[in-house]
């Protein structure tokens, strides 16, 4: 893997902290593409991240960024990925709040965010298929199941994600690859 | 109310809360029922603001911040926000070490992969609002391939979603 330098870390982090709209799930899948692509993190230690993201308190999404900056450059990086990816987009939450009819009734403003959320939705799909693609066609038996078994836990029993996570945690514990 | 004291109040809301949005029955007594120092009006017009915005929707507290003190207050919620995110630290360090064990190994894949489906379930609802006619879902569609096939900076497909959305609005589609 290699270290991530302290500057690029913490544009990239302003940059899609600050630019993706949906909320966390479409930053973390946003960011994934990023982190794998420079070589800063693995598949498997963004799936752990984003596992223990979710049973960290606070928001995810900012405990991912904490996550993923720390193993992409210590400390430093956590404190640069966490501070980047929240900063901008706080202070257009304070601007937002002082002018949020004006805002809300923009539809400038909203043509171009409807706009992203429409990408998101795409981006957060291309995502899922990112992290499944490294157990194909290796080891299809063993993700088809687990996969299988975490959709029928989300979609079927609707547990919470952090429920879903600790069972398919407990699963490949016990079938080991 | 003093901005330390209002930090406190949303921190223990934050670090409670294990999503954006699942603080706000914490901030909601403590702030609303408790110290009257927000209204329901303001709460509800800080969630907007969050979910309006980039980034995470727990930025919210940043808003309640800025309507019960100001600047200082939006401040506090800032670092409320993101005081919990660092707990974090410890709990990879843990799981870290420990990763290269067959049973640890086994674990983190198969969260990985479960981590897939539930993008999936997170990406449903959005898709729902967000995909209305035929360019929201060419734009999604375009995202998704990009995504999954080219190297092109997230950045970029961002952008130019929005630019596509600009566009439909200038020539009425």
């Amino acid at each position: 893997m290699n270290r991530a330098p302290a500057r690029d870390l913490l544009w990239l982090y302003t940059r899609i902290g600050n630019t993706t709209f949906g909320g966390g799930d479409p930053t973390m899948a946003a960011l994934q593409k990023q982190l794998l692509d420079r070589q800063w993190i693995t598949p498997d230690e963004y799936g752990m991240v984003y596992g223990i993201a979710r049973a960290t308190p606070g928001t995810n999404v900012t405990a991912f960024c904490a996550g993923t900056g720390w193993l992409a450059r210590g400390l430093l990086g956590a404190v640069l990925a966490a501070v980047g990816s929240t900063l901008l987009s706080s202070i257009v939450v304070v601007l937002l709040t002082a002018g949020f009819l004006f805002w809300r009734d923009n539809p400038l403003a909203m043509a171009a965010i409807n706009g992203m959320l429409a990408a998101a939705s795409g981006l957060m799909g291309g995502a899922a298929l990112v992290l499944l693609s490294p157990h194909y066609p290796k080891r299809a038996v063993r993700a088809t199941a687990i996969l299988a078994f975490a959709a029928l836990l989300t979609f079927r029993f609707g547990l919470t994600p952090i429920q879903v996570l600790g069972l398919a945690a407990i699963v490949g514990a016990i079938w080991k690859p | 109310m003093n901005s330390f004291v209002l930090y406190l109040y949303l921190v223990k809301a934050t670090v409670t809360a294990f999503s954006g949005l699942t603080s706000l029955p914490v901030i909601q007594h403590d702030l609303v029922d408790v110290r009257h120092v927000l209204t329901e009006s303001q709460l509800n017009a800080a969630v907007a603001a969050g979910r309006t915005a980039p980034g995470p929707n727990g930025s919210y507290v940043i808003s309640v911040g800025y309507f019960v003190d100001g600047i200082p207050g939006a401040i506090a919620g800032y670092f409320a926000m993101i005081t919990p995110a660092f707990l974090i630290l410890p709990l990879l360090r843990y799981v870290g070490s420990r990763a290269e064990q067959p049973r640890v190994k086994g674990a983190i894949q198969a969260v990985t992969i479960a981590a897939a489906a539930l993008i999936v379930s997170a990406t449903l609802p959005l898709a729902r609002d967000s995909i209305t006619g035929w360019l929201p879902a060419a734009i999604a569609a375009a995202s998704f391939l990009t995504v999954a096939l080219t190297k092109i900076d997230t950045f970029w497909i961002m952008a130019t979603s929005a630019a596509a959305g600009l566009a439909a609005f200038f020539l009425h589609l």
